[in-house]
Formats: structure tokens, sequence, C-alpha cells
């Protein structure tokens, strides 16, 4: 019973590192889009953005980002790994698990960084 | 801060996944939510979302009130009942009774029997045709059948270690990181129950299993338990699972066993 518990997070693990991260398509995405999109970064899902729609509230809103991250790199690698800060959190790990490209995280970062 | 802090304390225990009883697991289980929602009464967990949020609530009730869009198609479900001799089988001689009994742990094959398995074995055995798993004909006459329990309470027993050890799968399952998300049910359902995930008000897991198969707005139509599992892992990104599967199954029975005492309704509708 064990075993079968860990091969299917084993299998659900590879399943993920195979899923191809979300390409722009033709037309780049702008850093807002690539935030705001239901596909791509779907921030909104849980916090509450200045500028846009409908948020949920799982997640604090991202407000004055640069006075809760001096530095510009932690707030990276929350997004990229929030799982490094808290094991159990529901933020998925953008980066690590390639939901988002290496761009698309500086992406987000820069367009939170501005809020 | 300080309540983060006692939440979190609380949780680590409930996600504690060595085998504890049923009982135990429950109790704590309604005092996670009893802490969380003080106001929110045990039976009115049956109304899942709707328990926790007033917004939405009276269109809940209205949609009750007049005709409910799933009326037609449990009738549906009646009629095919007998129209395919499902009331042949032993297990569906009494179809309250059936919704009662169901999912129970079959020390003969040693599986979790779910009243969906139960229907699709019945049918073959009736008709010599497969039943499918998760909408159409089978929700039909699912929700049938659990209409004639409405008002009975949920009472999953977990007896020996045979149970114990597909209840504790379930259970590891349900509170387990997974996916490209790497979210564990218990993430939205347990620990976020009542916040919001853009629109969407995220329901308490306890009560998950009391009116189901339920009738989705977005479906359009009926779907059973595990039509819905199919979704909310789609969402999380993880690897799909068949309806019916061992661990659906499992999951499944925890899930049932987490909602025992509470009343097996006919209230169907969520958005
Ligand atoms: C499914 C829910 C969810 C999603 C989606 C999500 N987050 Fe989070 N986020 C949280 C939660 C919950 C926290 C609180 C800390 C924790 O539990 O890790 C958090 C914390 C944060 C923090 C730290 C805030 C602070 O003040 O310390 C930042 C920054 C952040 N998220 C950015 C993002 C960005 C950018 C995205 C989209 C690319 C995103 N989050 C998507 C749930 C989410
Ligand atoms: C990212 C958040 C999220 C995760 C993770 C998640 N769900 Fe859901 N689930 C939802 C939302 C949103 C709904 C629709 C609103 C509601 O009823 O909660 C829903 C609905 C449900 C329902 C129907 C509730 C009802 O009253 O009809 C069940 C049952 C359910 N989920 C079980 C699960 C199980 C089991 C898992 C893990 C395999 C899971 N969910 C994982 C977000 C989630």
């Amino acid at each position: 019973m064990k075993k079968t518990i860990s091969s299917i997070s084993a299998v659900a693990t590879l399943a993920a590192l195979f899923v191809m991260p979300l390409q722009a398509g033709a037309k780049e995405m702008t850093d807002e889009e690539v935030t705001f999109g239901r596909k791509a970064g779907n921030c909104l899902a849980c916090h509450m953005i200045p500028g846009g729609n409908l948020p949920g509230n799982i997640g604090p809103p991202l407000l004055a980002m640069k006075a809760r991250f001096p530095n510009k790199a932690d707030l990276r690698a929350q997004i990229w790994d929030a799982t490094e800060k808290n094991p159990n959190t529901i933020m998925p790990p953008f980066g690590k698990h390639g939901v988002l490209t290496e761009k698309q995280v500086d992406q987000v970062t820069n367009y939170i960084y501005t809020k | 801060m300080k309540k983060l802090i006692t939440a979190i304390a609380g949780i680590s225990f409930l996600v504690g996944m060595a085998s504890a009883d049923v009982d135990s697991d429950q109790k704590a289980f309604i005092n996670y939510f009893k802490t969380a929602f003080p106001n929110v009464e045990f039976a009115d967990y049956t109304n899942g979302v709707y328990s926790l949020d007033e917004g939405s609530r009276s269109q809940f009730e209205e949609i009750l009130d007049g005709i409910p869009p799933y009326e037609e198609a449990v009738e549906k479900g009646g009629k095919e009942f007998v129209e395919f001799g499902l009331n042949k089988c032993a297990a569906f001689k009494d179809p309250a009774a059936a919704r009662v009994k169901h999912p129970y742990f079959d020390e003969a094959t040693q599986k979790v029997v779910t009243l969906e398995a139960a229907l699709k074995a019945c049918y073959q055995e009736q008709t010599g045709k497969k039943l499918g798993s998760k909408k159409g004909k089978i929700a039909r006459i699912s929700a049938w059948i659990s209409d004639q329990a409405a008002g009975e309470k949920i009472n999953v027993k977990v007896e020996g270690a045979a149970a114990q050890a597909a209840y504790d799968q379930g259970k590891a399952f349900f509170y387990g990181k997974r996916g490209q998300f790497n979210m564990a049910c218990a993430d939205c359902h347990v620990y976020n129950a009542g916040k919001k995930a853009r629109a969407d008000i995220l329901s308490p897991a306890l009560g998950h299993t009391t009116h189901v198969p339920m009738y989705r707005a977005k479906w359009a139509g009926l779907g059973t338990l595990q039509r819905r599992y199919g979704g909310c892992l789609k969402n999380m990104r993880a690897k799909p699972i068949s309806a019916q599967s061992e661990i659906m199954n499992n999951l499944e029975y925890f899930q049932q066993a987490m909602s025992n005492g509470l009343e097996i309704t006919d209230a169907r509708y969520r958005k």
C-alpha cells in the first residue's frame, strides 16, 4: 500500500517535470499578461493585485513589494519556489515545477515589484 | 500571525499520516471547522459552499424552492433503475439501504465498493453492457437511489486492518501534495475553505459527499463524486486518474467517512 503511494507521487513528480512550461506563442506576452493570464501566472487566483479584476484572497494582497522585499532577488525566489519559505504552502512553485519559464518568472517579478 | 501559527499547529496533527481510527480523525476534522467557522452548525455542512457563504446562499435556496434543474434527470434515473432490472440485484433490493451501506470495504475482494461500483456490476449483470462512471445514466440512477435515502445519515464503517489500510491510503491522498501546482486536496478544502480562488469560494471537505451525485451549473448536468475529483485533479495539474480506480475509491472512502453523521440530501445544486 505504501509502495503504491510513493509510486503515485513519483509519477506525479515525473509528470510535472515533463509538462512543458507555457511558452509564449507567436506573440510575446507582456509582463502584465504573464502575471494575470489564467493560463500563465494566474496570480489573481489567490492575490489581490492593484489593476487586476476578481482576485481571490487565499494569499496576502501584493502591495508595497519594494518595502516587503528590499532585495528583489528574494521576491523572485518566492515566486520561483514558495515552498522554500513555507514547505506546506498552497502557492505553486512556478519556476521549480516549470509552470512558468525563467524569463516569465523574471517578467512576473518585474511586474509585481512595481506594485 | 499568531492565529496562523495555531492554525498550522492544528493542521500538522490532522495531517499526521500515522494510522488513526476514523472517530478520532473525524473529531479532529470537525473541531478544525468548528474553530474556523464557529457560527456554522454541523448539520449545515451538507450544503457545501453555501454553508459558509451568505451571499450565494439565497440563490441556492431560490433554486431549490423552484424546480431544481436536475429534477427531471433524477426521475428518469428512477425509471432507468427499473427498466434495466437493477432492482433485481441483491445490492439494490432496498435502494435507500444501498445508499447508506456504500461505500464499504469488502473483505472478499479486499477492496472498497462504492455505490457506483455496485451499480456498474449490477448493470453489467442485468444487461451484459458496461455503464460509465462519471455522468449520464450512472449519475441519474445513483442520484435517484440517493434520493430514497434523503434524511438518513452517512455512516461509513472502517473495521479491520485491511479496511483501515484502504482508508489510510485515501487519507494520505487527500493530504498529499501532487501535480505541477504541488497542491493537496486539503490545501483548498480544509486550510483555505471559505476563501476565494478568483471568484470561487472553496467548500469545506466536511460534507463533500452528502449530495452526490451533484448537479453543477458549469456541467449543466449531474456528475458523480469522482467526476468532480477528476476536475479538481485537472485544476491542480495533476496526472489524470480514472474514476472508480482503487485509489479514487479509497479517497472516496476517506471522504465519506469524514462526513459521517451528516444527512444525505437531495439538494444537489452547486455552481
Ligand atoms: C493557490 C494560491 C496562490 C497562487 C496561485 C499564488 N500565490 Fe503567492 N502566496 C500564496 C499564499 C497562501 C501566500 C502566503 C505565504 C505562504 O503560505 O507561502 C503567498 C505569498 C506570496 C508572496 C509573499 C508575500 C509577502 O508579503 O510575504 C508573494 C510575493 C507572492 N505570493 C507572489 C505571487 C505571485 C507573483 C504569483 C503568481 C505568479 C502567486 N503569488 C500565486 C498563495 C498563492
Ligand atoms: C486549487 C484549489 C482546489 C484543489 C487543490 C482541489 N479542489 Fe476541489 N474544488 C475546488 C473548487 C474551486 C470547487 C468548486 C467550489 C466548491 O464547491 O468548493 C471544488 C469542488 C470540489 C468538490 C464538490 C463540492 C460540492 O459541494 O459539491 C469536491 C467533492 C472536491 N472539490 C474534492 C476535491 C478533492 C478530493 C481534491 C483533491 C484530489 C480537490 N478537491 C482539490 C478547488 C480545489
